[in-house]
């Protein structure tokens, strides 16, 4: 039925993956199908108008076209805080969790050698990622036929490609501590604590002046400042998320095969 | 060198305590290796280093001729292992599991699989999570034992299993040895190993406290009888000349007994009296180290 931990992993998580594709794919479809109460002008003023400390908090309320409603209230919010779960749930999952059960010590009993079932269960984390980005993609795309507003499909699988970076760093970060701690409690506290003081330091950046650049060191700038579905993806942006991503892989790997398992 | 097992000064500290100190071990091939030690006194610790699971503080372990850290993929190979926790992948059949394990070893044998099956009377259709521990057991020793290796690590074996099931599990052992293959046994009970081992150690506080053959374990084996005569008072004087005598009570028709080695002699001089009952049960180890030893095992 499985024969390598890939499989085995997706067949454990499928609920857990239909779950959340079908999650993100109803989210994303009721957010682009609501848009036209959006485009409406006197709301567009009320919004221009609010605080832009509040407008930094929601990527931004300037959304009166289809192509900065979608980086904003789709991109921004779904990398910010609907998959900043996804990604540490995920990356804590598949390698603390089964070192706490023991299940790992049992894995790793046999042949299999610890680089590869790191591989193979980071393989699986990122197959993950892609279904429920794809879904939530589908999503967008039903979305926009329904209400007939045009955007370009490369940008939004840019947009989204982008989207699934961030989710990988996200998960290789979680997947990472607990590879390299072994403790499922460091593998959610930490990411989750980075997370939350990057999205601070990066919606302050936009509005305190003494902050200004500060969002240059928060994953959140690389992702999102680009808006990659009104300017098209940033490749240096991209090569900054992959190179964080392989950090993390790379310091997992090392340490996962150095340390002590747990029990 | 010969040994399917040996280590060299193999120590693991955590922390500022040494959960075992220069275990020294040699386990023969072809043979049948006990490591005895109560809860807590190291055996897990020592056999998550000979796995590899954890890496010692220092020493050398050497299995099946190979380095425990640098060949650990060859070695997990040629190793059938049951750990002692249960940990297995609750959620899957004992089917899945014993398969995924199979393949993860690269020796699946449905046949083979299908006929330990049998033999343990193991149910593989029905989820691990709703099995009892004797069955969750069955499904560990299937697994270690599927693909046929030249080494067993077995740690608590035959916890959970009733009676018939265990002479079943010794009988598996003693044919893997008769195929040439090794086993390596981990427990807290005396009698579990004495009937298959050849040879056993015992460790206590992460010590080495002892290593012996099963002759020299029989000999110095202690046994307690609780016996009640049926008419006559008992007396010391019924055991004159019976050699081993650790413990003696006596009161009225009662008699509690320690007997170390063979307990022929006792049995022949209570015999020659009508006996009412007698009873007799196994020391545990805590109990056997300070009859054996006379005092308890220093810490480490």
């Amino acid at each position: 039925m499985f024969r390598t931990p890939v499989l085995k992993t997706l067949y454990d998580k499928r609920w857990v993956i239909l779950a959340w594709s079908l999650g993100a794919f109803a989210m994303n479809l009721l957010i682009t199908w609501i848009f036209p109460d959006f485009k409406n002008p006197q709301l567009v003023e009320v919004f221009k108008s609010l605080p832009e400390s509040l407008q930094a908090f929601s990527g931004s309320l300037d959304i009166g076209t289809i192509d900065k409603y979608l980086d904003s209230q789709v991109f921004f919010n779904n990398g910010s805080f609907i998959f900043w779960i996804l990604g540490i749930s995920i990356g804590v999952n598949l390698l603390s969790t089964d070192e706490d059960k023991g299940t790992l010590e049992t894995t790793l009993s046999t042949k299999i050698s610890r680089n590869r079932l790191y591989v193979e269960k980071f393989i699986a984390m990122t197959f993950i990622f892609l279904a429920v980005n794809i879904a939530s993609t589908l999503g967008i795309w039903l979305g926009l036929f329904i209400i007939h507003e045009p955007v370009s499909a490369v940008r939004i699988v840019q947009a989204t490609f982008m989207l699934f970076i961030f989710t990988c760093l996200l998960g290789s970060f979680s997947f990472g501590i607990g590879a390299l701690s072994g403790k499922k409690n460091l593998s959610i506290g930490i990411p989750t604590l980075t997370l939350v003081v990057m999205f601070l330091v990066y919606t302050f950046a936009q509005t305190v002046d003494w902050m200004k650049n500060w969002d240059k060191f928060t994953w959140n700038y690389y992702y999102s400042k680009g808006q990659t579905v009104i300017n098209g993806i940033s490749y240096r942006d991209f090569a900054v998320l992959i190179a964080f991503v392989a950090i993390f892989f790379i310091a997992g790997l090392i340490f996962f095969n150095k340390r002590d398992l747990r029990k | 060198m010969d040994n399917a097992i040996q280590t060299a000064g193999l120590s693991k500290k955590y922390g500022n305590k040494w959960a075992i100190r220069g275990v020294e071990i040699e386990v023969p091939r072809k043979s049948v290796y006990g490591f005895l030690g109560p809860n807590g006194a190291g055996k897990t610790t020592t056999i998550r280093c000979l796995m590899n699971f954890i890496k010692p503080t220092k020493g050398i372990i050497s299995v099946l001729g190979m380095d425990s850290q640098d060949d650990a993929k060859m070695i997990h190979k040629r190793v059938g292992y049951l750990t002692g926790e249960m940990d297995y992948y609750e959620n899957l059949t004992g089917r899945q599991y014993i398969s995924y394990m199979g393949h993860l070893q690269g020796n699946h044998d449905k046949t083979e699989v299908n006929k330990l099956a049998k033999r343990l009377k193991a149910d593989l259709g029905v989820k691990i999570k709703t099995l009892s521990r004797g069955n969750k057991q069955k499904i560990g020793l299937i697994s270690a034992f599927q693909h046929k290796p030249e080494l067993l690590v077995l740690d608590e074996p035959t916890s959970g299993l009733d009676p018939i099931l265990q002479r079943e599990f010794v009988d598996m052992v003693f044919e893997h040895k008769e195929a040439g293959g090794t086993t390596f046994i981990s427990s807290h009970f005396l009698m579990e190993v004495e009937q298959m081992c050849d040879m056993v150690c015992f460790i206590n506080k992460g010590r080495v406290v002892e290593e012996m053959t099963l002759e020299k374990l029989h000999e110095r084996s202690i046994h307690e009888f609780d016996v009640v005569f049926k008419d006559k008072k008992a007396s010391k004087d019924m055991l004159d000349g019976v050699k081993g005598i650790k413990e003696l009570k006596v009161s009225d028709n009662f008699m509690h007994c320690h007997i170390a080695g063979s307990v022929d002699g006792f049995l022949k001089a209570i015999a020659k009296q009508p006996v009412r009952s007698l009873r007799t049960r196994e020391l545990d180890l805590e109990e056997i180290f300070l009859k054996m030893y006379g005092r308890d095992v220093p810490n480490v």
